[in-house]
């Protein structure tokens, strides 16, 4: 008779290669897709090429060469769909929910005061790196905006050039500022869990300290104004403030927008198709 | 056979859809009720489309019965020169703060279709804090594509919707293939090029990344669900969680699949799945003190068997497996489901047991009336769009075809007029455009230079459509001097008459060349190259 747990683990075994290969072979098909798109409209733009670059029956013949592989996967995808049924697979529970950071301020509050300075410098340096963070996006922003901005950027001439030359002068400084917040990101996962590590060893040392949560802390000062505004927007009345605003604006502006023909703007747009905007182009 | 239908409805009841996938699909549904526009080839034109529909539809969708509010705002804002875009945000407000994006999570079909793609057995890529980073992209997106762009170009007078001529996944498999497939637009094949390409190679990479991540183009690249998470605090549906009974167990951060730090922030699609599994029931739907009896979102849990009962026979089927319950039927991925033990407790049955059936409270009522009215709404807009409302017979215009004998009024004093039969002898190159085209207003300098080229055998004349701004003026800002002739086609209707009459539907532009016989020798859908124009002249001039 099976054991029941090697029954489990075929099972799991079983739809976890199944997994592994539906995936790859989704790939391969939306791969193959894409190489019939390029191999007709390389096909179509070569000299010896006569007449359009596509055409039904040019399209048919290409979605006929990779019909088999398609079928396939839909066959693969059906049987991917009832796998479970006949190799059923354990529930897994969640892993029990891990904040670093909620953690380290709730072990915070037991470190000895004596004994925060060390702490307190890797929370400093976090701040900064965040602020560096902050600042360098903005810079992106701002490099970013200063050639949005300028209308001769925008001649309009050769569009598909004049939008790749956006790209070239834009994207690197969006990616650039990407990177820089995963790089503080991973920094501060990485600093956090030194600081937990270090604050557990510290209570151990200490003895434990407080373990009660002190109240929350009132602010003086601009620090203290900006705590009660962002309290006093966070109420229910606040809220409900904003809501009654925001419905008003949006009323007028409909309102407003049917009288200038903004209305009949939609309308036209809606019922003629400009080909380049939905890619037939 | 008794367990094989055992394990069928085990399976059925694990794997049926969810109300929330029922709405999605009546939202699709509701969307394209013009379903005559897939079997016909064309999209609709009618009242309807003033409306802006609160999900990603593209409006050149055969089926779509309402415009896109991401394409409304690119062209309201790519005219903003002309006209401030109130109404298109107006409306986008007002979905925001109704709505916000329970839109994303209920009404978008491009939702469903990821989360459709998403239930495909694979491995899965699951969101950590960096996917939260990527997920700020859709904002530059938005800013970028959906903002600036449009805005910039409508300095020049040149309608560029950035977002849905380069991105969109929409336009490209509703709008593009919606409209290919059908034969009656098999001379839409002859406009596509490397644009094409590129969209269906973007359709295709994001399809398939659907697969492996969980939303991944409403995570990354949506600009209207950045729009909208802007409301998330404001917005009057969607879930709520209850700080003083929130136990800040996390649980709900590590059951959502999208990038959220709190319930209800601006990543959260409000789709509801969190409610299930918030074990204080902190989470709750916006007015359900109105709506919904609170302990009415708890439905009995699924009954579920232990694994130990599928392996009937096996020695160790005495000792259950730990049984994990789902508190309500989520709607399960193919794939393994994470689900969170609700008690971890043995149940020594093996099955938990099942409460007592709530009372039918008003909450069911309503959900019966609300239900009852969506059915109607559905049934009365298939029947109208589809069998009352009766689209005009179309019109073809081919080449060989005499040409219909036209009357147009010229620019800039729309006083003379230009009437085909009297340029008989001559060729005439007819180029039907919009200020609101990009393709239109990209390809009549090739137009200029065809008339400057040929003059004394070819008159080339460019007949504006419907138009949301002064045309005279943008004529005169952006091709005075130039010696071809501009000229206003009649409306009736809302429809160009010229337009229709020569064979012109909903694409954008149409060129056709009448030999001096006036027989068509040449009809193009879309735009066209210099090249293109001086062939087919050189080869009518030759004959």
């Amino acid at each position: 008779m099976p054991n029941l747990k090697d029954l489990q683990c075929r099972s799991k075994a079983i739809n976890f290669w199944y997994s592994v290969f539906l995936g790859v072979f989704t790939v391969v098909v939306g791969i193959l897709f894409i190489v019939q798109a390029a191999t007709i409209y390389y096909d179509g733009i070569s000299p010896d090429h006569a007449g359009d670059i596509y055409s039904r029956e040019i399209v048919g013949r290409a979605l006929t060469r990779i019909a088999v592989p398609v079928w396939l996967w839909v066959a693969f995808v059906i049987v991917g769909a009832i796998l479970p049924a006949v190799f059923p697979v354990e529930k897994q529970k969640l892993p029990p929910y891990k904040n670093d950071c909620k953690t380290l301020s709730r072990l915070l509050v037991r470190v000895p005061a004596d004994r925060k300075s060390q702490l307190d410098r890797a929370k400093k340096i976090r701040a900064y790196a965040r602020l560096g963070a902050a600042a360098f996006c903005l810079l992106a922003a701002i490099m970013s905006a200063v050639y949005l901005f300028d209308a001769s950027h925008f001649p309009s001439h050769n569009l598909n050039a004049e939008i790749l030359a956006m790209l070239r002068h834009v994207m690197p400084w969006i990616a650039a500022a990407f990177v820089v917040v995963v790089c503080v990101a991973v920094y501060e996962g990485v600093s956090i869990k030194r600081e937990l590590q270090t604050a557990k060893n510290i209570i151990k040392e200490t003895g434990g300290g407080v373990k009660s949560v002190p109240a929350a802390e009132q602010l003086s000062g601009f620090k203290g104004l900006v705590q009660k505004t962002v309290r006093a927007l966070s109420t229910e009345r606040a809220r409900l403030v904003t809501r009654i605003i925001v419905g008003a604006v949006a009323i007028v502006f409909i309102g407003v927008g049917i009288w200038n023909g903004g209305m009949g703007d939609v309308f036209i747009k809606a019922v003629n198709i400009c080909t380049e905007c939905i890619g037939l182009g | 056979m008794k367990k094989f239908f055992g394990k069928v409805k085990n399976w059925w009841k694990r794997h049926k859809p969810s109300k929330r996938r029922l709405i999605q699909l009546y939202a699709a549904l509701l969307y394209n009720a013009n379903i005559k526009g897939f079997i016909n080839g064309s999209i609709y034109k009618g009242g309807t489309k003033n409306m802006c529909l609160p999900g990603l539809n593209c409006y050149s969708c055969p089926g779509a019965v309402g415009a896109c509010p991401l394409g409304a705002l690119q062209n309201a804002l790519a005219a903003s020169g002309t006209r401030a875009p109130f109404y298109v945000l107006g409306i986008i407000m007002l979905f925001g703060l109704i709505l916000g994006r329970t839109v994303c999570g209920f009404l978008c079909p491009v939702g469903l279709g990821q989360e459709l793609l998403y239930k495909i057995k694979s491995p899965k890529l699951k969101k950590s804090k960096y996917t939260r980073i990527l997920s700020y992209f859709k904002y530059v997106l938005l800013v970028g594509l959906v903002a600036v762009i449009p805005i910039m170009y409508s300095i020049v007078k040149f309608p560029v919707p950035a977002f849905c001529k380069y991105i969109c996944p929409a336009g490209t498999f509703e709008g593009a293939i919606g409209l290919l497939v059908n034969p009656h637009n098999a001379d839409l094949y002859a406009m596509l090029g490397p644009l094409f390409t590129w969209k269906f190679a973007v359709l295709c990479v994001l399809s398939v990344a659907s697969v492996f991540i969980y939303r991944v183009f409403c995570r990354f690249l949506c600009p209207l669900g950045a729009l909208y998470g802007l409301f998330s605090r404001i917005a009057l549906l969607g879930v709520k969680l209850d700080k003083n009974k929130c136990t800040d167990c996390g649980l709900c951060i590590q059951h959502c699949k999208m990038d959220i730090k709190r319930v209800g922030d601006h990543e959260c699609i409000h789709c509801g799945e969190c409610i299930a599994v918030c074990p204080a029931h902190a989470i709750s739907w916006k007015g359900s003190k109105f709506f919904v009896h609170p302990n009415a979102e708890i439905s009995p849990p699924s009954e579920e068997k232990p694994l130990g009962a599928f392996f009937a026979g096996a020695e160790d089927a005495a000792t259950p497996a730990q049984v994990t319950v789902a508190p309500v039927s989520v709607d399960a991925a193919v794939t393994e489901e994470i689900v969170i033990a609700k008690s971890e407790t043995p149940d020594p049955d093996g099955v938990a047991a099942r409460p007592a059936k709530p009372k039918k409270t008003r909450a069911f009522w309503a959900q019966v009336v609300a239900w009852v009215c969506a059915l109607a709404l559905l049934v009365s807009a298939l029947v109208y769009y589809n069998f009352i409302d009766k689209e005009a017979d179309r019109i073809t215009s081919e080449v060989g075809d005499t040409c219909y004998d036209f009357t147009v009024k010229l620019y800039p004093d729309e006083e003379e007029e230009f009437t085909l039969s009297d340029h008989r002898g001559k060729i005439v190159v007819v180029n039907f455009w919009a200020t609101w085209c990009t393709p239109c207003v990209a390809e009549i300098p090739h137009f200029e230079t065809l008339q400057n080229n040929f003059a004394d055998n070819v008159v080339v004349i460019a007949i504006q459509g419907v138009s949301y701004e002064p045309v005279a003026p943008f004529i005169e800002n952006k091709w005075s001097g130039y010696n071809m002739l501009f000229a206003q086609d009649t409306i009736e209707n809302d429809v160009p008459h010229t337009f229709k009459q020569l064979g012109g539907r909903d694409t954008w532009p149409i060129t056709l060349i009448v030999d001096e016989e006036g027989v068509i020798s040449f009809t193009r859908q879309g735009s066209v190259t210099y090249d293109v124009l001086e062939s087919e002249v050189l080869k009518l001039l030759a004959e």
